[in-house]
C-alpha cells in the first residue's frame, strides 16, 4: 500500500505489500467463516487508518463509534468481499460509505458544519511549527462540510476527483472546486 | 482575501498544482504567474497546505475499541448459513457448526492426504482415495464425501509448487465436480459465501504464482503457494461436506 510521508495510505494505488495482502486474504477467508481471531488481525492491521479517516471526516467524539460501526459492518459483509481489490481498499471504501451515511443523518444536528468560511475564525493560530500540525488538524475539522470531505478524501487519503465524485454523487468539477475552497481557507489560516 | 472576478486564474491554481490543467491553460497560467505576484504567492501557500495534509500524523486508536467490537460480534452471534433441506425441516446450522461437523473428516482426509503426499511410498500412493478418509466419524456425521482423488497423487512427495501444482489442480477439479453435484442442496447464501471464499483463495493462488514467476527463488512465496493450495483443497472438502450434511439430514 502506498503511504504518504505522514503514514497515511492512499487507497487508490493499492496499499499493502505482497505478504500483507496474502495475509489479509487468508484472514478474510477465515473471518468470513466465523473466525474472530482472524478478524482481530484484520482489525489490528487496518484500524488506525479507518479510525483516523473517521476522525478527520467527522469529529474526535464521533470517530470511536463510527470505527466500531465500520468494523461491525465489515464483519457482516466479509462474504461479499470478492478479492478484486486489496482488502484495505475494500474496507476503506466501506468506511467512507458508512461515514457519509452517518454524517448525512447527523447533519441537521451538527451546527459546527457551517458553510461559512468564517468558521475558522475561532481556531487559535499558533506561530510555532511544532504546534502547527495540531492546529492544522483543528482547522481541517472546522472546514465547511463539503470542502472538508473533499479535502480529506483527496489531499489526505489520496482519492482522485472522479472517485470522490462517484462516492458523493457530485460532479468532478464540484469536487475540484470544493478542494480549492478548502485549500484557500486553510491557506488563510496558516498564513495569518 | 482574493477576488476571483478580478483574477480568474486564482480559481485554477489548485488544478495547476495537481497537474490537472490542459497544456494550453497550463502554459498561459505559467506566463501569468511570472507577472502576478499575488497568484504566485497563493500558489506557494496552496502547495504548503497540500504538503501539510500529507504530513498529518495518525492519532492512536483507543485500546477500548476492539473489546467493544468483539463484544458486539459475540452478541450478534455467528453468521447463520442454513442448508436448504435443513431449513425446510425447520432446523438450521451455523457455519461454525457445519464446519465443525465436517472438520474432523476434512482434517483426517486432508491431513492424511498431505501425510501421504510427503511421506508415502510410491506404491502406496496409488491406494484408492476412499481408504484415505476413514476415521472416527464426528457427531452429526455427514454422508461420506467423495474423497480427494488420492489415486492421482503420484509425485506428490513435496509441497513445492512445481511438484504439487498439477495433482492439486486435479484434486480441486474433482472436488468442484462433487460440490457442483451437491450444489442444489445448499441455499443461495451459503453458495455465495462458498464462492466468495473460493474466489479469494483462487486469487491468492494466482497472485502467488505470478510472484513466483517473477522470483522463482522466493521461499516465502513458495511456501505460501503450497499452503494456499492446501487450503483450497481443504476448503472444497469442507464445502462438499457441508452439502453432504444437508443430504444426510434430509435422509433421516
Amino acid at each position: 500500500m502506498n503511504y504518504s510521508a505522514g503514514g497515511t495510505m492512499t487507497p487508490s494505488q493499492g496499499s499493502e505489500g505482497p505478504s500483507s495482502r496474502y495475509k489479509d486474504r487468508e484472514d478474510v477467508a477465515l473471518a468470513a467463516g466465523g473466525d474472530v481471531r482472524a478478524f482481530a488481525r484484520l482489525y489490528g492491521a487496518h484500524s488506525a487508518r479507518i479510525f483516523n479517516l473517521a476522525r478527520r471526516m467527522t469529529t474526535n467524539e464521533s470517530a470511536v463509534d463510527l470505527t466500531q460501526d465500520i468494523f461491525l459492518r465489515a464483519w457482516e459483509k466479509l462474504g461479499t468481499f470478492r478479492g478484486e481489490s486489496a482488502f484495505g481498499t475494500w474496507l476503506h471504501r466501506l468506511a467512507v460509505n458508512v461515514i457519509l451515511a452517518r454524517r448525512a443523518a447527523l447533519r441537521t444536528e451538527q451546527s459546527r458544519f457551517s458553510d461559512e468560511e468564517g468558521v475558522l475564525d475561532g481556531v487559535p493560530a499558533k506561530p510555532g511549527r511544532a504546534e502547527l500540525g495540531m492546529d492544522f488538524e483543528k482547522a481541517v475539522e472546522h472546514l465547511p462540510e463539503g470542502a472538508k470531505t473533499v479535502f480529506v478524501l483527496y489531499d489526505v487519503e489520496g482519492y482522485q476527483h472522479e472517485e470522490i465524485a462517484t462516492m458523493l454523487g457530485i460532479s468532478s468539477g464540484t469536487s475540484k472546486a470544493q478542494l480549492h475552497r478548502a485549500r484557500m481557507i486553510l491557506r488563510r489560516y496558516l498564513t495569518r | 482575501m482574493h477576488d476571483a472576478t478580478r483574477d480568474p486564474w486564482m480559481e485554477r491554481l489548485s488544478e495547476y498544482l495537481d497537474g490537472a490543467l490542459e497544456r494550453s491553460d497550463r502554459e498561459t497560467l505559467e506566463a501569468h504567474l511570472k507577472q502576478c505576484a499575488e497568484c504566485a504567492r497563493t500558489l506557494e501557500e496552496l502547495g504548503r497546505v497540500r504538503a501539510r495534509a500529507r504530513e498529518l500524523t495518525p492519532a492512536p486508536v483507543p485500546d477500548s475499541l476492539w473489546p467493544r467490537i468483539e463484544k458486539a460480534i459475540a452478541e450478534s452471534g455467528p453468521a447463520r448459513i442454513t442448508p436448504l433441506e435443513s431449513r425446510r425441516a425447520g432446523r438450521s446450522f451455523s457455519l461454525p457448526e457445519l464446519l465443525a461437523a465436517c472438520l474432523a473428516v476434512a482434517v483426517v482426509s486432508g491431513g492424511t492426504m498431505f501425510a501421504v503426499l510427503r511421506h508415502q511410498s510410491p506404491a502406496a500412493r496409488t491406494e484408492p482415495a476412499a481408504t484415505l478418509v476413514r476415521g472416527p466419524e464426528p457427531a452429526r456425521t455427514p454422508a461420506p464425501v467423495e474423497a480427494v482423488p488420492a489415486a492421482r497423487t503420484e509425485d506428490r512427495t513435496t509441497l513445492a509448487p512445481q511438484a504439487s501444482e498439477t495433482p492439486h489442480e486435479e484434486a480441486i477439479s474433482e472436488l468442484r465436480k462433487a460440490l457442483s453435484r451437491e450444489r442444489d442442496r445448499l441455499d443461495p447464501t451459503t453458495i455465495r459465501t462458498l464462492e466468495a471464499n473460493l474466489a479469494i483463495i483462487d486469487l491468492a493462488i494466482d497472485q502467488a504464482k505470478r510472484a513466483l514467476a517473477a522470483d522463482p527463488a522466493d521461499s516465502y512465496v513458495k511456501q505460501h503457494l503450497a499452503e494456499t493450495m492446501r487450503r483450497r483443497v481443504e476448503f472444497l472438502q469442507r464445502a462438499t461436506m457441508l452439502a453432504s450434511t444437508s443430504n444426510s439430514e434430509e435422509s433421516r
